[in-house]
């Protein structure tokens, strides 16, 4: 199955100036985003923070985009950079923190003082992980096999094709129906 | 039924695939003009990534770092509402101009300082020493040429400062070269004439 980088599409519309396509490539890739941001940058409002501009910096930079490379591996670049420079910044005036403490603004911005979540937000991330695990645990052994192979192991579909004796269709169309059904157990919850 | 619900499975599929950067190109194009128009795509395709974290790092929701997967969430939302604010606008067309030019703009300069330097240096170069053979045999020719060099160069001196330097300069200023003033060289000239 020949595939080329997927997101081209979605950035050449974005590069005339189409926010919704921009939009989609931004959920697309919100998660490890932040995920990588928070490795330099621990507390989780300063890197949504961190995280936000560097896609705005990408939105942008995207005229600069040849797509000489994979947009994610840009992406990553920008986002690498966006913290590191956001750290040296912050390591300009490590003195604020300690006379503004009681500010709640900087206190927030602040790692070390930052509050730990609530027992209410602890209550609910336990509740979706229960029922991740129990959706996971319903699903069909295809499917649950399929989602797993692909999510945790990280094999492309030609692989799981391969490991699974099945045709790339088949587990393209697995992958998504294990999705949707964990999706259908989580959005309550998501919603909220 | 229309035909956008009957597509409505066959779009979210390829959105799952998409996301795995799995979808072949023919499909992609379709799947973007569906995308661009869903809001509900949006939201599909948040939720679908949030699944795959948690699947991936169970422990994020054990160790009370799962709202991090949340937060994620509504970084879209941020993002978005960051390039609706006035002035943020669009992608920036000059700074990458001005970035794809630098390099050629680079090049060019490198090549034209080479070539001025290889104008000005010409005349230099066929007079410089030949390697140790050739180095009796052009002796002759490259002391005339330095001679000449040097006379060259007394003159310029001259020209340059004789108005100001005794009497070696009133030969120089008689050529009226130098302020076209007759009166004023006839003078000096008369001055300082050798017998």
């Amino acid at each position: 199955m020949a595939v080329t980088d997927g997101d081209q599409l979605l950035v050449e519309r974005a590069r005339k100036g189409d926010r919704r396509a921009f939009d989609l490539l931004v959920l697309k890739y919100q998660q490890k985003i932040l995920k990588l941001i928070m490795r330099y940058v621990r507390d989780q409002t300063e890197a949504l923070d961190v995280s936000q501009e560097a896609f705005v910096k990408a939105y942008r930079a995207l005229p600069a985009f040849r797509g000489e490379s994979a947009f994610y591996t840009w992406l990553y670049r920008i986002a690498i950079n966006t913290a590191k420079n956001h750290l040296v910044a912050m390591q300009r005036k490590p003195v604020e923190y300690e006379l503004d403490s009681q500010d709640p603004e900087i206190a927030e911005r602040n790692p070390h003082l930052r509050e730990e979540d609530g027992p209410e937000g602890l209550a609910m991330q336990e509740e979706l992980r229960q029922t991740l695990e129990r959706a996971l645990a319903e699903l069909p052994e295809e499917l649950r096999t399929a989602i797993l192979l692909r999510e945790i192991e990280g094999l492309s579909y030609e692989e799981i094709a391969v490991a699974m004796d099945c045709p790339v269709g088949t587990v393209r169309s697995r992958i998504f129906r294990a999705r949707e059904t964990i999706d259908i157990a989580i959005r309550p919850l998501t919603e909220n | 039924m229309t035909t956008g619900s009957q597509d409505k499975p066959r779009t979210d599929e390829q959105l799952s695939a998409w996301l795995d950067d799995e979808l072949p190109e023919v499909e992609q194009e379709f799947l973007v003009a569906r995308l661009v128009q869903s809001p509900d795509s949006a939201a599909r395709l948040a939720r679908y990534g949030l699944i795959g974290s948690c699947l991936r790092d169970p422990s994020v929701a054990v160790a009370g770092k799962l709202s991090h997967e949340e937060a994620a969430l509504q970084l879209s939302g941020r993002v978005r509402a960051a390039l609706e604010a006035p002035g943020s606008a669009t992608p920036l067309l000059a700074p990458a101009r001005r970035g794809r030019a630098l390099p050629y703009a680079m090049a060019a300069g490198i090549a034209l300082v080479g070539v001025l330097v290889a104008i000005v240096q010409a005349p230099l170069l066929r007079s410089a020493p030949e390697p140790m053979q050739a180095s009796v045999q052009s002796t002759a020719p490259a002391t005339l040429q330095k001679a000449a060099l040097s006379t060259r160069r007394m003159t310029n001196y001259l020209v340059h400062h004789g108005e100001y330097s005794g009497l070696l300069s009133a030969r120089v200023t008689e050529s009226h070269i130098i302020n076209g003033r007759p009166n004023f060289v006839a003078l000096r000239t008369a001055d300082v004439s050798p017998p």
